[in-house]
């Protein structure tokens, strides 16, 4: 088997991971920004550089490229989409401006949201002068109200026209129940405008891209989707062409935000957003189950951000259902990843309305200038400066000696704080620290009591560039007495590509009743339940093929948006039943959605006897790939090799109350069943572990990190 | 008075002095780790609140009107997660009333596992679609804290549907009123309780939900709680929950030290008594010396004792918590102490502080006037020292639909209309406002939702909703314009609509320093009318707006013009309801906003070309949208002329306007023109030379 990459650009590192036998090659290269393909061949270079091969033979020796990106967010944050236009019910024209109203709240950070007096909504991606209605409706039902005149669509999309749009979006009421009048608009502008006159002119519509319930979402979806289309597929086919001029043939995957991955040709853009932490979260739950730790609080913290999710019962079952892109709230269902901080980067300061308390973040020294250690510019006392005064980072082997961190500038910006808390600079980082870990743990700990978990079964697994160096503070703040720290830490997201199949996902949304509380009688009409499935089926079939497999190789899963008759948020099921065939059958469907229900918020909360309510419809069809089991390397000797130990630094230890000669090792060199009591450094190529007293270290037997809090007696 | 009906509860909104053991707790508490343990207690209640907006049916839970809090175990509000803090804070005078009547009450007591159920508006001030549940947290046999889940319901079984009945005459026509009563012992909810609540709504289901809600929120919120009460010990847990109020009232003081000395005043105006249109005054006058503001209501309308134009003290004071906890205070910890170093005199029998049998429905109309006229006060006194956070009000009409019947499956309903959430927000003073923003009290939760979720559950088919032109305040920067709507009836002819609100036929919400206020809302029906008919021919009649609906006269029917409030009438299939919600104010004279960003509101149906030319004086292309700089600004050196023309000296405009009076018929209910007087107040709060005769508890009238 030939070498499978993955590759997941991040907003400041291009990650990769490749894997091949049993092996794997990590590097980390800059992202090149201005042009992707420059980091992104680089880091193949440097990958084949490490096989000790030219990029054309790695190349040709590759089986398939995995690439998550964030590609498509830039074009959002610069506004540099198409001129597009947008045609909806008339009298509705203003839906996407209106926003579900709270629209400037979707994006931001909650210290923003809570300053009203300084909320904005965002710059839209289509001015409303391009934004026309058409005279038609339809109602809940489906039924036409309004039938759609020719003419007056015609009209519309003139004056779009003449206004140089270069796509068109079509969005009505309803169409998610009967798209009839959406293809019939669409049908008229290809009538009347034939591909050939309008070059590429895409024509969208929102029933296609997104058949859910809510207006607003969805047919932000679509923009969304359809603004970062064009770009998007440019750049991947200029990656795609200096790919195919360094000799590879095969195809690219693309990962996507369900956990999942799926040919470049078959994929919808938006569905690319977010994909390199949800392919992280992934590769969590898939490392975790081949060793047995079924739950697991996945994190993944970098030098400006800090992701939470979770693995229970070894699934990924947790979604956002209306994920915000950029600033605009969408409906293409993803996995839940919360950003819950800003990572290394979080600036620490003096309240001094509350007594002068010393808060940490939300302000961010980002990733210029960064840090005042990383010595470009940065003058705010941050999380990575406490660390570096702290003695944890090696100003000498940061990002494995690729950067040199200036510990005098991390001393200085202490000093702006500390002298104004009576503090010396190393009390102050240390209150830095035990602030950060804090919050982080409390709002990790709230991740997992959300999902109806207790957090103290659950395995902290420390991710990211800086995720190592607080996972023991963080894992004690969240209640949890174990942490995981892979090997691939530092490029959690590749890992995760790695470990993906190819998956499909469709979603519609229909009212069914599966048991209406005013007669107590359950849902009879059978086929208003499996039509739905029925089309999602058709739909999934057309891109088994189009993918390359056949229909006996798809694993369905059927999840289902359910609730009480008159709530109005749902809770996702997953259905023991593709299709139902009888009211035994339709009770079985109700039952689990109690049991979870009442699993999630408890038995008194439930209430059947109000009637029950499938309001979407969720197929997802998964087509395995290759993929090799982790190997399990014998355990070795307790003692750490000679060769790994690098000597001791000063280290401060706020249970020692003091700085300690620290013992500190190289990761790389340890071995399966190496154990190192805390306190103890150990340095990797893309993260330091910091292990604290009374928590101890351990190489297992796959080569992951397992740190283990001493048990108080 | 007899039973348990005690007027001195609602006085104690302000935070009781600490007890002895909280003294004792939290003298060592250091600010960092405060700032730490009150971070977890937040994640505690956040995740209530969510369980809480996610298990619940109301719209209320839908839009965010909810709060998770825990309080001290005096009744002092420490800590929430909410979209509308004042929830939070209110909830205060509730815990307050179980501690004080029933913690010692044989037949009733606390005890661990029991919850208590509230919605009455003479202890926690709002209208009774407001319910609360509140649960005591025992430790080891000792009451550490309270803890409270409270969430807008939207039905409460009044003489109209959806909550807030405007046609009500008398407190008895407005549904269930519970003062705090057990709902639930020993970790379960009495189910003999909750039938007879739904025996007396007119929605069961989301009356049972939105309970079941509530209950899951305090059962998740107090499993949270206790290991860390072990884990940090319960005298911990109580001088923290004391030291964060007090640090909060440290911080607000310290921030209101920072602002100029001075007397400030202000009145704003209600154009509705009950349904009838009459005027009503809310007056205040703000003395701030030192860190320290007095806010005196002396002047505002008398209360009317069968209609709804009526609040308690309590709710007027604290729903000032929207605007200082989500404005002037966000960066502070959300809880009572921000009233610490605020003071305030209540007339005694004024709409502001109403007696107890008053119709309180509309309670939320005097909170909105009056929380008006605090924001106007602190704008005129913050302008000094922070104009950047000078903010003009946002649309404080509370103009929506209220409605129920059977919708389209056979299902009944009652609730309020979503619209409420999408008014625009006022100008700051760099900056217009938010066009459809949120909700005023609820701006970071809440959301009119969409068409189709509206319409999935509700016989309504939307004939528009967009931008209400028009609907803003002009000003140098504008306010946010709200949205216009109409509704159709469809597949269901068993229902009643009416409407909530005032500023129908006066503005009501004010602009600043030259800017205008918003103008009057619409709102009518169309009975009997021909639109079926226009709608199954395609014709391009049919109105997309507000506008068109009233400039076109195409849909004919008998046309009812009724405004905020209306009381609920029958309404059947086809039948049109068109109403709006109404804009900010707006900032700085219109004739010095910048020419292109008014051509950018018209391009975007803001504004209307009639205001262009007429309010902001500008000179263009209507077709092309291109300004002539040159004749627009000559024109509007004529208006500044003009201006000076039409000016009088102030003594002969003062003397010409005391001369002008409405009618009697408009004056009925407004007191003494031009301003009452009153000489009982209800102090909350300390006051300069008024006595208390008990820690925490003032005597009440006439002190």
């Amino acid at each position: 088997m030939g070498y499978i990459v993955n590759v997941d650009v991040g907003g400041t590192f291009t990650d990769f991971y490749v894997g091949k036998d049993n092996q794997s090659i990590t590097t980390k290269t800059p992202t090149t920004h201005y042009d992707l393909s420059v980091g992104f061949l680089r880091g193949l270079e440097e990958c084949a550089s490490k096989e000790e091969i030219t990029l054309e033979n790695f190349l040709k020796d590759t089986e398939v490229i995995k690439y998550c990106t964030t590609l498509g967010t830039n074009t959002l944050l610069e506004l540099s989409g198409p001129r597009l236009g947008l045609i909806t019910t008339r009298g509705f024209e203003d839906t996407i401006f209106i926003g579900r109203g709270r629209q400037w709240a979707d994006g931001l950070p909650l210290a923003d949201i809570q300053d009203i007096t300084n909320i904005d909504k965002p710059i839209p991606l289509i001015p409303r002068r391009l934004v026309v209605g058409v005279n038609e409706r339809i109602d809940y039902k489906g039924a036409i109200i309004t039938p759609l005149k020719k003419e007056e669509v015609l009209d519309k999309i003139s004056y779009l026209v003449d206004n140089g749009v270069r796509g068109f979006v079509v969005s009505l009421l309803w169409s998610f129940v009967n798209p009839a009048h959406e293809r019939q608009i669409k049908d008229i502008i290809e009538e009347v405008f034939p591909e050939v006159y309008l070059g590429n002119m895409p024509v969208i519509l929102s029933s296609d891209i997104s058949p859910k319930e809510g207006e607003y979402t969805r047919t932000m979806t679509a923009v969304v989707n359809a603004y970062i289309h064009q770009g998007f597929a440019e750049q991947m086919s200029y990656l795609c062409a200096e790919l195919m001029d360094k000799g590879y043939t095969k195809p690219i995957m693309m990962v996507d935000n369900l956990g999942g991955c799926s040919k470049l040709s078959r994929t919808k853009v938006a569905r690319t957003h977010g994909g390199g932490p949800v392919s992280g979260l992934s590769g969590a739950a898939t490392l975790c189950r081949q060793i047995g730790m079924p739950n697991v609080a996945f994190t993944d913290v970098g030098g400006t951000s800090y992701d939470v999710g979770v693995v229970a019962e070894g699934a990924v079952s947790y979604y956002d259902l209306y994920p915000t892109i950029g600033r605009w709230r969408t409906q293409l269902t993803t996995m839940q990843v919360t950003s819950i901080g800003a990572g290394g980067g979080s600036i620490a300061w003096i309240n001094t309305l509350l007594g002068n308390r010393l808060e940490v973040g939300p302000k961010s020294a980002g990733s210029l200038p960064g840090p005042a250690c990383y010595d470009l510019g940065g003058e705010e006392p941050s999380v990575s400066d406490a660390d570096c005064v702290l003695g944890y980072l090696n100003p000498d082997y940061f990002n494995a000696g690729k950067m040199r961190l200036n510990k005098e500038k991390a001393l200085a910006v202490m000093r702006k704080i500390s002298d104004k808390l009576t503090w010396d600079e190393v009390t102050t980082a240390l209150m830095i620290k035990r602030v950060i870990d804090a919050k982080m743990g409390q709002e990790v700990f709230k991740e997992i009591a959300l999902k109806g978990y207790e957090p103290s079964e659950f395995i902290y697994m420390a991710c990211g560039g800086a995720g190592a160096t607080h996972c023991c503070g963080i894992a004690n703040r969240a209640e949890m007495a174990n942490i995981i720290i892979p090997p691939s830490a530092s490029v959690s997201g590749a890992y995760g590509a790695y470990t993906l199949d190819i998956l499909h996902t469709y979603e519609m949304s229909r009212h069914i009743r599966m048991f209406d509380y005013a007669t107590g009688t359950f849902l009879t009409d059978y086929d208003s339940f499996n039509s739905v499935v029925r089309e999602l089926q058709d739909q999934a079939t057309k891109d088994i093929v189009l993918e390359g497999f056949s229909g006996k190789d798809a694993v369905y899963k059927l999840e289902l948006e359910m609730r009480y008759g008159r709530q109005w948020r749902y809770t996702s099921v997953e259905s023991p039943l593709l299709m139902i065939k009888s009211e035994k059958e339709v009770r079985r469907v109700c039952d689990r959605f109690t049991e979870e229900f009442s699993k999630l918020y408890g038995a008194e909360a439930a209430y059947p006897e109000g009637g029950i309510e499938v309001e979407t419809l969720r197929l997802m069809v998964t087509l395995k790939l290759p993929h090799t089991s982790p190997v399990k390397f014998p355990l070795e000797a307790t003692a750490p090799p000679k060769d790994s130990f690098k000597g001791q630094r000063e280290a401060f230890w706020e249970k020692l109350n003091a700085f300690k000669p620290t013992d500190l090792y190289q990761w790389e060199l340890l071995k399966p069943g190496n154990t190192i009591r805390g306190p103890a450094i150990i340095e990797a190529e893309g993260t330091t572990a910091v292990i604290e007293p009374d928590w101890t270290f351990k190489i297992d037997e796959y080569l992951n990190g397992i740190v283990t809090m001493k048990v108080k007696e | 008075m007899p039973g348990g009906i005690d007027p001195t509860i609602s006085l104690r909104l302000h935070p009781e002095p600490p007890t002895p053991e909280e003294l004792e707790n939290m003298k060592d508490i250091d600010p960092t780790e405060a700032g730490i343990f009150l971070h977890k207690l937040y994640t505690i209640t956040s995740e209530g609140n969510e369980i809480l907006i996610k298990l619940g049916a109301s719209t209320g839970c839908r839009w965010g009107d909810t709060a998770a809090a825990i309080y001290t175990a005096s009744g002092d509000s420490s800590v929430c997660a909410a979209g509308l803090y004042f929830h939070s804070v209110l909830g205060s005078t509730d815990v307050k009333y179980i501690m004080k009547h029933w913690f010692n009450e044989p037949s009733v007591g606390v005890k661990p596992g029991d919850a208590f159920f509230a919605n009455t508006p003479f202890y926690r001030g709002t209208h009774p679609p407001d319910m609360a549940i509140y649960s005591p947290v025992f430790f080891k046999g000792k009451l550490v804290c309270w803890i409270g889940a409270i969430v807008h319901s939207g039905e409460c079984g009044a003489c109209e549907p959806g909550g807030m009945p405007s046609g009500s005459r008398s407190m008895y026509d407005e549904g269930i009123q519970i003062p705090p009563m057990k709902i639930a012992e020993n970790y379960v909810l009495k189910e003999d309780i909750v039938n007879y609540m739904n025996h007396v709504t007119r929605d069961p289901r989301a009356m049972t939900l939105d309970i079941k809600a509530r209950m899951a929120c305090l059962r998740v919120v107090e499993k949270r709680l206790m290991p860390v009460i072990e884990k940090v010990s319960p005298e911990y847990v109580i001088g923290a929950l004391r030291y964060i109020i007090q640090a909060t009232g440290d911080a607000v003081r310290k921030r209101i030290g920072g602002w100029n000395d001075g007397t400030f005043s202000s009145s704003q105006f209600v154009d509705a008594v009950g349904i009838l249109p009459r005027l009503m005054k809310a007056s205040c006058t703000l003395e701030k010396k030192d860190e320290h503001l007095y806010f005196n209501f002396d002047g505002t309308s008398p209360e009317v004792l069968d209609r709804v134009a009526n609040s308690p003290g309590v709710g007027v004071i604290g729903v000032n918590a929207v605007y200082l906890l989500g404005h002037l205070f966000h960066d502070i910890p959300h809880n009572s102490g921000v009233f610490e170093p605020m003071s305030f005199k209540m007339p005694v029998g004024s709409m502001a502080n109403a007696s107890r049998e008053s119709p309180k429905a509309g309670c939320a109309y005097v909170h909105e006037a009056c929380s008006l006229v605090v924001q106007n006060i602190l704008n005129q006194l913050i302008y000094a020292t922070n104009p950047d956070r000078v903010e003009c009000p946002g649309n404080r009409g509370f103009d929506t639909t209220s409605y129920g019947g059977i919708n389209q499956y056979g299902d009944p309903f009652a609730d309020a209309g979503a619209e409420m959430n999408g008014i625009g927000f006022g100008a700051r003073s760099n900056r217009d406002g938010v066009n459809v923003a949120g909700a005023y009290f609820a701006p970071m939760t809440s959301e009119p939702g969409e068409i189709e979720s509206l319409e999935s559950g509700l016989p309504f088919l939307y004939l528009y909703r967009g931008f209400h032109k028009d609907s803003c305040g002009h000003g140098m920067y504008r306010g946010g314009v709200g949205m216009d709507y109409a509704i159709q009836i469809h597949d269901s002819s068993v229902i009643s609509i009416g409407s909530w609100g005032f500023g129908s036929l006066i503005t009501n919400s004010e602009g600043l320093f030259g800017g205008y206020g918003v103008p009057a809302l619409p709102y009518i029906s169309i009975h009997d009318n021909n639109l079926k008919e226009m709608q199954q021919n395609s014709d391009d009649k049919i109105p997309g707006s507000a506008r068109e609906l009233y400039e076109s006269g195409a849909i004919k029917g008998e046309y009812r013009w009724r405004g905020y409030p209306a009381v609920a009438d029958p309404a059947k299939e086809g039948d049109l309801i068109a109403g709006g919600t109404g804009g900010g104010g707006a900032y700085g004279d219109p004739l010095n906003r910048d020419s292109l960003a008014i051509m950018k509101d018209i391009e975007e149906g803001v504004i209307s070309h009639w205001v262009a030319r007429n309010v902001y004086k500008i000179v263009y292309d209507e077709k092309a949208l291109e300004v002539d700089e040159e004749k627009t600004r000559k024109l509007r050196d004529k208006e500044r002329a003009d201006r000076k023309k039409r000016g009088q000296k102030y003594p002969d405009f003062e003397k010409g306007w005391l001369k002008k009076k409405p009618s009697e018929e408009v004056l009925e209910f407004y007191g003494d023109w031009p301003i009452k007087k009153y000489e009982t107040f209800d102090y909350f709060g300390p006051w300069p030379g008024v006595k208390k005769i008990h820690k925490g508890e003032p005597v009440g009238a006439g002190t």
